[in-house]
Parts: C-alpha cells; structure tokens; sequence
C-alpha cells in the first residue's frame, strides 16, 4: 500500500460518506403539513408539527394525536423506542396535552388496508414547545 | 445536504484545531456546542461528529512531534518519538494515519455485523473485563527481564494508586483530569529528558514509506478489535485498548502498533457514538453532547454518523497527507531543544487554564512517576497503570 493507495481509500470514504449524508438528508426533509399528507406517502419519513390533543400509554406504547387546527393526524412510539428515549434520559411520557412538537417519522397505514395514515416516531429530535 | 456538507467542513476544522492544541478536549468544545441553541439539532450533531472524528487523526502530530500526548495517544509516543530520532517521524504520523482510514474503510464493509456484535460484546464482555485487564497487567511486568520485574511491578502500582487518587476527586471531573496525568506520564518527563540529553532532531526523511496490505489490515484490525472490545464500555476507552493491542501486536514491529493505535483512537470515537443506536448510552464526552440534543437516535442518525465520519475521516487523511511534509521541514529548522521547553512551558501554562491548582499537583507528581521508568530501565507503558488499577477496582466491585 503505497501513498496513492492510501489516498484512493481516503477519497472513497469521502465520496461514500457523501453518498450517504444525501441519503440521510432526504430523510431529513423540511415539515410536511398534516392535510398535504396522503395515503401514497405510506412508508415514507416526513417531519410533522402539532398540538398534541390526546395522549395515551398502553403497554409502554404511547399513542398521541397531533392537531394542527384545521387537520389531526395519529402518531404512536412504540414502547421499543420509549425504552431507548428513557434510557437517553428523555421520556416520552413525558408529552402532554397542549404540548406543540414537531417530529420525524414513517407514515403508515394502520389498520391495514383502512385508508387511515398515522405517523409512527422511530428517532430523531422532538422539537417542543410548552 | 448543503447545509449538512457546511457544518460538517466547519467541525473538521474544528477538529483539526483541538487535535493540534494539546489540551484543548474535544468534550470542551462539544459542550460549548449545544449551548448554540439557535441551530438545528441536526446540524449541531453533525458539527460535534465531524470535529470528534477530525480530531483523532490530527492529535498524533502534537503526540509524536513535540511529545505532547492525550490518553489515547499516549503510548504513540514512545515508538513516534524513537521514529522521530531516527528520521522517520514521518512515518510514525503516516502508520497511524493508515490505521485511521483503513479501520473506518474495514467498519464500513463490516458496519451491519458490527451494529450486532457491539450490544453482545456490551452486555457479555463487561462482567470479565477486569479479568482482561489483570492478564494484560500480569503479562505487562513478566516481561521485564529479571529484578525489572520487580520495579516493573512498583511503577504499575505506584502509578494505579496516583490513578485512583486523581480519578476520584471532587475537585475536577476525570475527563479533565487526563490532560495533566498523561501529559506528566509520557509527554514532561520524555521532554525532560529531551531537553537534559539536548536532544536533536535528525534530518527527516520526507518521502512516505510502502506498506504491505497485510500489515496495514492486520494493524487496523487488531485496533478495530480492541476498540470495538473496549470502546462501548463505561470507563474504558482508547488508551486502555492501546494497552491491550500493546500485547496482541508483535514486540518488535512499531509499524503494526502505531497502525493499531490509529484505527483504536478513531474506531473508539466512532463506536462511543454508535453505542447511542446500538446499547442507547453515550460512550463519550462527545456522545453526551449529542444525547442532549436528541431524544433518541434513530436510523437516520445513524446515517448521518455514519456519512459524516467517513467524510470526516476521507478529508482529515487528505489533509494531513498534504501538511505533514511541511511540518518536517519546519521541524527540521528549528532548535528541537528550544522548541520542546516552549511546548513544556505551554502544556504547563494549558494544565493552569483548564485544570488549575489541582491540576498542577497532579501534573508534578505525574511527571515524577513518569520519570521513574526511565530511570529504573522498564517499558514506559508501565505507567498505564495509573486508568488500569481504578479500572480493575471499578468492575471488580461492580462484580461482587
């Protein structure tokens, strides 16, 4: 391995990490507004903000529902992921009513085939305001 | 994505300043980032990754050329300092470079296999890792030949026990404690020493030497192997994985160890952050940073880890490729005498900002102990005692 060897490898790790900071970043798209979102954007991460109008825990899950005046979309973190918020010290539980977050997350199609979207939060900064 | 590529060229240069800067910590200036709350989040992580990341490859240039070390690069500068004398300083910064970029290359192809292996090594590893580290210390004196065992055995524990002292204070936080103990262990009493001997530098060779592909694989590997091992634990870090590949490289290839080292010092940074995915608790100064500012990380941060390292990685290699022949030649320029009692007088003068009084003290009697080695003829590894002995105590009383 010679000095050129070294900097060819060098240069395809620049160029991968590049590869995947724009994959990451088309993750990381801006807000979506909830009424612009549709049931062809299941499987899809988006970013959505809201007024949380309900929430609830059952089993560890957390199921909420975001409300951004005029359109309500429903949204839940599973108790996998508030397992991982709780160990980093910051607990999902901790959400209430009245809160405004805005979150990232994969759109889905729940129960299946009904037509009816959610938002379910696999990770990423929850922005809040109380 | 512009936006992204911004912050993460502006925490290489981050990065490049505290590797340059002994003393100045990466945690410091991570801790100063999250206070600029008027950021995205996302662009804050990618800052304090970048700069994480930069800053393991650019700290072996204060370790092996002014002897200026850090936990973690403490043991380069012994065979970095020896290379140096002989007119290859060069090559020392090279291998570990080498290790750096090959290692993160190697953790890429391997990435999913590591994502699974890391909260296995977590959860089974850390109930023997004292075990580990009473071998590696055993094997560490038995090697001295003769009566040095015997002073091997005494630097080990006269070390442990200023180890234990410092470590558990009220007075500063260990994390701030490791600039005083290590530059007193390797870096004042090598310069002393430097400086009584009016040591020189040689003429440097400026050319970059070949490698074979199997020692720049079996070097980086072995350092994945350690970082991986001991980057995910708490209290264990890089320098204590530089002792364990200490033992598993050959005794008297300096080539292997410093490749070693330099993928240990980058794949501790990269895995102390990708604990946060895998195990869910920050492995570093760094990662706590981070963990503040997100509530929970997610595939998409893991590929943002995972893109800005290698970017990070690709660019700082590139860049230290292109200054290290410069350095060379302003090394080769100027008095080495003169020039190490300044960087003595500005790790001292560092040791008084960023850890006070307290810190001095710990810096004396390092520097002390530091000498000691040298002066009885046993390997100045030895001195690692000084994390080994609180490391054993702590996960033995965590086991009983």
């Amino acid at each position: 391995m010679d000095e050129l060897r070294i900097k060819q490898i060098a240069l395809l790790c620049a160029i991968i990490g590049l590869v995947i900071l724009a994959y990451a970043s088309f993750f990381m798209s801006g807000v979506v507004e909830i009424s612009d979102i549709t049931i062809e954007d299941v499987g899809r991460r988006m970013k959505v903000c809201g007024e949380i109008s309900f929430i609830r825990e059952n089993n560890g899950h957390v199921f909420f529902v975001l409300n951004d005046g005029e359109n309500e979309l429903n949204g839940v973190i599973f108790n996998t992921t508030a397992l991982k918020m709780n160990e980093s010290g910051s607990s999902p539980y901790n959400l209430n009513i009245g809160d405004f977050i805005c979150l990232p997350g994969k759109i889905d199609e729940y129960p299946k085939n009904s037509g009816e979207i959610e938002i379910i939060y696999e990770g990423g900064v929850i922005e809040r305001t109380i | 994505m512009i936006e992204l590529l911004l912050f993460t060229v502006l925490g290489i240069c981050l990065g490049i300043i505290t590797g340059l800067i002994p003393g100045l910590h990466v945690n410091t200036i991570a801790v100063v980032l999250v206070g600029l709350s008027f950021l995205e989040p996302y662009y804050i992580i990618t800052l304090i990754i970048s700069m994480a990341i930069t800053h393991t490859i650019f700290d072996y240039i204060p370790s092996i050329f002014f002897g200026a070390p850090e936990p973690s690069t403490a043991l380069s500068i012994l065979p970095g300092h020896r290379m140096l004398l002989a007119g290859r300083g060069i090559h020392a910064l090279y291998f570990t470079v080498v290790g750096g970029v090959v290692s993160i290359f190697i953790t890429l192809l391997l990435f999913p296999l590591v994502l699974f292996i890391i909260p296995f090594l977590y959860q089974n590893i850390q109930f023997y890792i004292h075990w580990i580290l009473i071998s590696i210390a055993i094997f560490m004196i038995m090697i001295e030949p003769g009566r040095k065992k015997l002073y091997g055995a005494f630097i080990f524990g006269i070390s442990g026990i200023l180890g234990m002292i410092s470590l558990n204070n009220f007075i500063l936080p260990s994390h701030m404690i490791f600039f005083p103990m290590f530059t007193g262990l390797f870096g004042i009493s090598t310069m002393i020493i430097s400086i009584n001997n009016k040591t020189q530098i040689p003429k440097q060779v400026t050319w970059l030497p070949k490698i074979r592909t199997r020692l720049a694989i079996v070097g980086s590997v072995k350092g994945l192997f350690s970082g991986m091992l001991l980057g995910v634990l708490p209290g264990v870090g890089a320098a204590q994985a530089t002792v364990l590949t200490q033992q598993i490289t050959r005794k008297n290839d300096p080539k292997e160890f410093l490749i070693s080292i330099g993928a240990i010092n980058t794949i501790v940074a990269l895995f102390s952050l990708v604990s946060l995915y895998t195990i869910y608790r920050p492995r570093s100064g760094a990662a706590v940073a981070i963990n503040t500012v997100i509530q929970s990380f997610g595939i998409t941060e893991l590929f943002i880890l995972l893109g800005v390292a290698l970017f990070s990685t690709g660019v700082s290699t590139l860049l230290i490729l292109k200054v290290a022949k410069h350095i060379i030649l302003v090394l080769q320029r100027i008095n080495y005498t003169k020039m190490t009692l300044c960087v003595l007088i500005f790790l001292i003068f560092m040791t008084a900002i960023f850890t006070g009084l307290y810190g001095l003290l710990v810096l004396g009697v390092s520097t002390s102990i530091g000498l000691l080695a040298p002066l009885f003829g046993v390997k100045r590894s030895l001195s690692m005692g000084s994390l080994m002995l609180p490391l054993i105590i702590f996960y033995m009383t965590l086991t009983f």
